[in-house]
């Protein structure tokens, strides 16, 4: 019968997927196995030198220093900006989905950071938090306290300060995709919430954040990933810097395994990267799960 | 089907493989800024027209270049010429990817300056293309407003630091010293003239150990550390844009800024000198970088590789490049270099200077070893250790890496 799968796999069928087959296979399978296999040599870049040497990569990695750093420093980053984004893009996606005029204008004003190229971000906002910048003046007139040398040269706060400019940049775009999962609530279920004189605070526990549950498990997840990616900051605004307080793990990688070419002791710890990525998407889900059931 | 069959026959010549003829000589480097790219694309042409080789031009920039290099070449492929930093050569030559020039060079040995950084385990393996040293730039207007008579020039540590101190002294948003901060393949090169000035060797006789830890060390490092206290630690380009809004008495820089400055109308006055030395009458070393022509080793064409390096060098070649970057340096001593009047004073100091300026050490794992000296260097920076222990710290993570090689 034309039409009805019949459940066998043909040649055709093959050819039709080769594309997408040989796409997986060179640019995503192989990567991920050379990386694998190249985390047990030493392989140098240059020469093209190395051979086998067990688990030594990953085990200089767990004593060396600048490494530890950037594992705290990715985690930090994590905790540090994840609660803060997802917060914002629910009370933007809660306020912009209201009827109210210039919606619109708002959406696209809060949604417009996630547009610009990251490197345009961090280069004005390396300017920002210079000596004698914006928010040096700003904190100055408000009596606040900051570093003289700038955010980005005290090992205190230069983290913060890119945390301050991703949770920026982010927000926006988590919000459109709130705005999305917002607007396919019933109305009718506010409209009955409403009868029975639930009021806002209700209809947010209530109704709202129940219903927002599968998206925030999707941003949850989305955006720890790509927060344990975090490098175009780093690598524009300071270098892993001052003293490694910026360093992160993608960082580390790019100057273990593209600067100083110690490929072999670049690819382990990127392999870390990916099973610390894995386990913490796992966890996250099966909370969000549990806390579903 | 005879269609069929034409396509697929020139499909099957195109593939096939025989000696290649007319193949275009691939030359990556790094200017893409509209002063001298014209030029890059003119000494291109010249050498299309006087060789009859087609010349295939690659940009490259300073924050990824080295990156893509090594890939290129580390496929066996790669262009068949490439512009390198100086601290560069060594690393590409011990991994065997440079073709060794060494008896290639002819005549071009006698008329290029500063070839050290080319050579590599007494082979030669780069051409000189451009020099660059740095010098010391002075605020006159802010020195005037110290109290320092109009012709006071700062020649020795003493003086720069007691001219700085003064300076820093003038007002918030005035500093005497422009330092930098713990800035990637920068920082470096403003310790080590220093270092060297205070009579310092980097490395021990057979290279198996730095020598930071030493007297020259610890006196350069402290030296430092004070410049930074009586100024402004920041990255080298907002140093210079400091400078150029008046508000640094001091800052070391290179060619660039004199152009930088001269575009800009300043409000104050400027003057350039040698890097001052430890004690009266001593000599101030500075640094000195520079690019470097090097061919591939699996390039197809390494006779016409070659007659590139010595068409780019030619004077009348250098004379362009060297006018187009605004360098005061040329790298041919035959060259018939002259300058604007105006600016033969100032292009007479870095002349001076480029005679008492070094080059960092010729070794393949140099990327490593300043990457452990900036970092023990920030460390006294941020007072996280004494100078001695930074120091110490650099000699002892640098000695394994050292020793790895001196194996080899």
């Amino acid at each position: 019968m034309r039409g009805v799968s019949t459940g066998r796999f043909r040649g055709s069928d093959l050819l039709m997927l080769s594309p997408w087959l040989a796409t997986l296979l060179l640019f995503w399978l192989f990567p991920v196995a050379a990386s694998l296999v190249l985390s047990f040599t030493d392989y140098q870049l240059l020469s093209g030198q190395g051979g086998f040497v067990g688990f030594d990569n990953f085990t200089a990695l767990f004593s060396d220093q600048t490494f530890v750093r950037a594992v705290i420093n990715t985690l930090l980053f994590t905790v540090g900006t994840l609660p803060f984004t997802i917060a914002f893009a629910i009370l933007l996606a809660i306020f912009v989905n209201r009827n109210l005029p210039f919606k619109t204008f708002f959406q696209s004003v809060y949604f417009f950071p996630s547009i610009v190229s990251l490197v345009v971000v961090a280069l004005i906002y390396s300017t920002l938090y210079a000596r004698g910048g914006y928010i040096q003046m700003i904190l100055g007139m408000l009596g606040i306290p900051y570093p003289a040398e700038g955010f980005l040269f005290s090992e205190a706060t230069a983290l913060p300060a890119i945390m301050a400019m991703d949770v920026w940049m982010s927000t926006g775009y988590y919000m459109l995709l709130f705005v999305a999962a917002l607007q396919s609530i019933p109305q009718e279920l506010y409209d009955a919430a409403a009868l029975e004189g639930a009021g806002a605070w209700h209809r947010l526990k209530a109704i709202t954040l129940p219903h927002l549950k599968p998206m925030l498990l999707f941003v949850l997840v989305l955006n720890t990933i790509k927060s344990f990616q975090i490098f175009v900051e780093v690598f524009v605004m300071t270098k892993g810097g001052p003293l490694n307080s910026t360093m992160t793990i993608v960082y580390f990688v790019y100057e273990e395994g593209l600067h100083k070419f110690n490929i072999g002791y670049g690819a382990a710890a990127a392999n870390i990267l990916f099973i610390l990525i894995a386990i913490i998407a796992w966890m996250e889900m099966k909370l969000v799960q549990e806390r579903q059931a | 089907m005879r269609f069929g069959f034409a396509i697929l026959a020139l499909i099957v010549a195109g593939c096939a493989s025989g000696p290649k003829t007319n193949v275009p000589l691939v030359w990556w480097q790094f200017w893409t800024n509209p002063e001298v790219r014209p030029v890059i694309t003119q000494l291109a042409s010249s050498f299309e027209t006087a060789t009859q080789n087609k010349v295939e031009l690659g940009d490259l920039t300073w924050s990824d270049g080295h990156e893509k290099i090594a890939i290129a070449l580390s496929t066996g492929g790669g262009p068949d010429v490439i512009e390198l930093g100086s601290d560069w050569v060594a690393e590409f030559a011990a991994s065997g990817r440079l073709l060794d020039l060494t008896d290639q060079l002819g005549g071009l040995r006698d008329s290029l300056l500063m070839w050290e950084p080319g050579i590599y385990r007494d082979r030669m393996y780069a051409v000189p293309w451009m020099l660059r040293t740095r010098m010391l730039f002075c605020n006159r207007t802010l020195l005037d407003s110290a109290g320092y008579p109009a012709d006071f020039v700062p020649t020795t540590w003493s003086e720069l630091l007691e001219a700085s101190r003064r300076i820093d002294k003038l007002g918030e948003d005035v500093y005497g010293f422009g330092s930098n901060s713990a800035e990637r393949h920068r920082l470096y090169k403003k310790y080590l003239p220093f270092f060297w000035s205070a009579g310092g060797e980097v490395f021990n006789a057979n290279a198996t150990q730095t020598q930071f830890g030493t007297i020259a060390g610890r006196a350069s490092l402290d030296f430092y550390l004070l410049l930074s206290a009586n100024g402004i630690v920041e990255t080298q380009s907002r140093i210079e844009e400091y400078f150029a809004g008046g508000k640094v008495g001091f800052v070391i820089s290179g060619e660039w800024l004199v152009g930088k400055l001269n575009r800009a109308e300043l409000p104050f006055e400027y003057f350039v000198t040698v890097m001052p030395s430890v004690e009266p009458g001593g000599t101030g070393i500075s640094f000195a970088g520079g690019e470097y022509l090097v061919v591939n080793q699996s390039s197809q064409n390494p006779g016409a590789a070659v007659a590139l390096l010595r068409h780019l060098t030619m004077p009348e070649n250098d004379r362009l490049f060297t006018t187009a970057t605004g360098s005061y340096t040329p790298v041919n001593r035959f060259t018939a270099f002259t300058t604007d009047s105006a600016l033969a004073t100032t292009a007479a100091v870095f002349q001076r200077q480029i005679g008492d300026s070094r080059s960092t050490p010729v070794h393949p794992a140099w990327v490593a070893i300043e990457e452990i000296l900036e970092r023990g260097i920030e460390q006294a920076l941020y007072n996280k250790m004494s100078s001695q222990e930074a120091l110490d710290m650099i000699d002892r993570e640098t000695a394994p890496i050292l020793q790895k090689y001196a194996r080899r």
